[in-house]
């Protein structure tokens, strides 16, 4: 019975991926992926986006001419199952500022919540039986199954009073992806990289900003390919570095059904992170994302540098 | 045939006064307007002013008389003012204001008018004066130029078999954040006689195609008299918007379904 609670607890509570829930996202990052010495993880993550300029439906970079930012500090917490199956959750708090004369300049409330899971198919470095021998398998790279769930439960456009209030994208998300992770130098140097597919569902409105609406209208967005690469250098068992590539390519937006032409969304980002061992069971991780500001990589985005800081807690174990 | 001659005279009147050289136009002000056209007659002189700059052009223009008569400056009385533009087969008009009366603030006689078309090889403007019903000169050909941001909608609506006008008079470079939202709505039969539309119902939705949204904060323009219009639009970030136009007189939509729409390229 007390297993079954902790199992619907952890259930609720347990977090992997970190999305964008605006309507411009951003790429994706796995801070608190669990290894396999690992039985839980809580976070505390603190994100700062400030927005500098927007890609139009040409590509052209368009500077933004006022002050634009979010706040997203949130709440994470994964758990392992087995030696193969871990879920996590993030519940995500939104702070929007704008300062734009005459608008309301700030909105806040509780983001769209996101729930992941992996199947992780191989470890790096398991032991395999040769014949009456166990030896390390140093040839397979760590390989996982990602799956996902981004739910609605921020404010949408739909009942928002004004841009600043909106917190969430106001559809349901599924996801399903892979992640892989390669040791090029044992202990020293990881390339990692993810890959998914986000169906975004379609939403109902039947208002829109807090105004009904005559006609009800459908509006879908479409479905989005995330990548992420990245190289981590672990300078030694308390401090390690990664460099990012990350990025999404989106198809074009439906309204009742019909495909908007030129529609369609793009964006690639770098990021450089730093994490901060102090113990095993806890880990500093900072990460600054910035987008070039140049006109050609990125489509009907948004453009921002990002700080993120994430404080995670692990709970250990030597079951796995 | 007269056609014909009348509209080779305009031309080669357009042509000579844009090769003259020698009587260089300087511009000349009344407060905010500028002067754009100037000519004597039987003892009055005529001056148009335009609020737009030191040329007419296509869309809304506020414009603005003065007229001497023996170099004493008129005050009293109107101006009339009948924009024509000549085709090879063809002439219309284009909405304008009935009687320019004077204005002691601007010291003009004030109206406007709003250009459908502007002037090609093919397309010549001219315009009838008159003053105070004492003094009419005919078919003065002058030159209305293009300009970016001017979008205008233009409908036949088969229940009351009138087409209607409807003019962007702002904003023509729209930025993000709030816009005034300004119009002019004409109704015609005939595409020579323009009647401003007054107390209709307007009923505005921005639109941002590419990303699926529109906005908050948009206040519906209200009636502010001779059929101008005046709202708030919201673009709530940089790109290409559509402001969608739904329009009641007299508790009916005149406006086609679904609605036309403007397009902003919004800075």
């Amino acid at each position: 019975m007390k297993k079954s609670l902790l199992f619907i607890i952890i259930f609720l509570l347990t977090h992997i991926n970190i999305y964008a829930q605006a309507c411009c996202g951003n790429g994706l990052f796995d801070v608190s992926v669990l290894s396999l010495n690992k039985r839980a993880m809580f976070g505390i993550n603190f994100r700062y986006d400030n927005y500098l300029g927007i890609w139009d439906d040409q590509s052209q970079w368009r500077k933004l001419n006022y002050t634009s930012y979010q706040l997203n500090p949130s709440f994470s917490t994964a758990y392992r199952f087995n030696r193969h199956f871990q879920i996590g959750i993030s519940i995500p708090y939104v702070i929007n500022k704008k300062n734009l004369p005459g608008l309301p300049d700030y909105g806040s409330g509780i983001g769209d919540i996101s729930l992941n899971g992996r199947y992780e198919i191989f470890h790096e470095f398991e032991e395999k039986e040769i014949g009456r021998n166990i030896v390390i398998d140093k040839s397979k790279p760590y390989l996982a199954i990602i799956f996902g769930a981004i739910f609605p439960t921020g404010i949408s456009d739909e009942t928002a009073n004004s841009d600043v209030d909106i917190t969430g994208r106001g559809s349901f998300s599924s996801i399903i992806g892979l992640s892989a992770v390669k040791t090029l130098v044992r202990d020293k140097l990881q390339f990692g990289t993810d890959i998914n597919w986000q169906h975004n569902f379609e939403q109902t409105y039947e208002k829109y900003f807090n105004e009904p609406l005559t006609t009800p209208f459908t509006r879908q967005i479409g479905d989005r390919f995330n990548f992420a690469t990245s190289l981590n250098y672990i300078l030694n068992l308390k401090n390690s570095f990664a460099i990012y590539l990350s990025g999404f390519l989106q198809n074009s937006l439906k309204v009742e059904e019909t495909k908007i032409n030129n529609s369609d969304e793009a964006l690639l980002n770098f990021a450089f992170a730093y994490s901060y061992y102090p113990t095993t069971y806890l880990r500093f991780n900072s990460i600054l994302k910035w987008n070039l500001p140049v006109s050609n990589i990125g489509k009907n985005s948004s453009g921002s540098l990002t700080f993120t800081l994430n404080l995670i807690y692990y709970i250990e174990t030597l079951d796995f | 045939m007269k056609n014909l001659l009348l509209i080779s005279n305009l031309i080669s009147a357009l042509l000579i006064s844009a090769c003259n050289k020698d009587n260089p136009v300087i511009p000349e002000t009344s407060g905010s307007f500028s002067k754009v056209l100037s000519f004597d007659t039987a003892g009055y002189t005529f001056e148009m002013y335009s609020m737009s700059g030191n040329s007419l052009f296509i869309g809304y223009n506020d414009i603005g008389f003065k007229i001497y008569n023996n170099g004493i400056e008129k005050t009293s009385g109107f101006v009339k003012f009948t924009p024509v533009m000549y085709h090879f087969t063809s002439t219309h008009s284009t909405p304008v204001s009935s009687n320019f009366l004077y204005n002691t603030e601007k010291k003009l006689f004030t109206g406007y008018v709003s250009y459908i078309m502007y002037s090609d090889s093919g397309s010549v403007w001219t315009g009838t004066f008159n003053y105070n019903n004492e003094l009419t000169v005919s078919n003065k050909p002058y030159t209305v130029y293009p300009r970016n941001g001017i979008q205008m909608q233009y409908w036949l609506n088969t229940q009351t078999s009138n087409y209607y006008l409807l003019t962007l008079i702002e904003p023509l470079e729209p930025k993000t954040g709030l816009n005034e939202y300004k119009l002019i709505l004409h109704r015609t039969t005939n595409d020579f006689d323009f009647y401003e539309v007054d107390s209709a119902e307007f009923y505005i939705r921005p639109w941002m195609p590419s990303h699926g949204h529109g906005s908050s904060n948009n206040v519906n323009p209200i009636f502010k008299g001779n059929g101008k219009y005046e709202g708030i639009v919201n673009f709530t970030m940089p790109g290409q918007w559509y402001v969608y136009d739904s329009i009641k007189v007299n508790n009916n939509f005149i406006t086609p379904t679904p609605s036309s729409y403007f397009v902003f390229d919004v800075r």
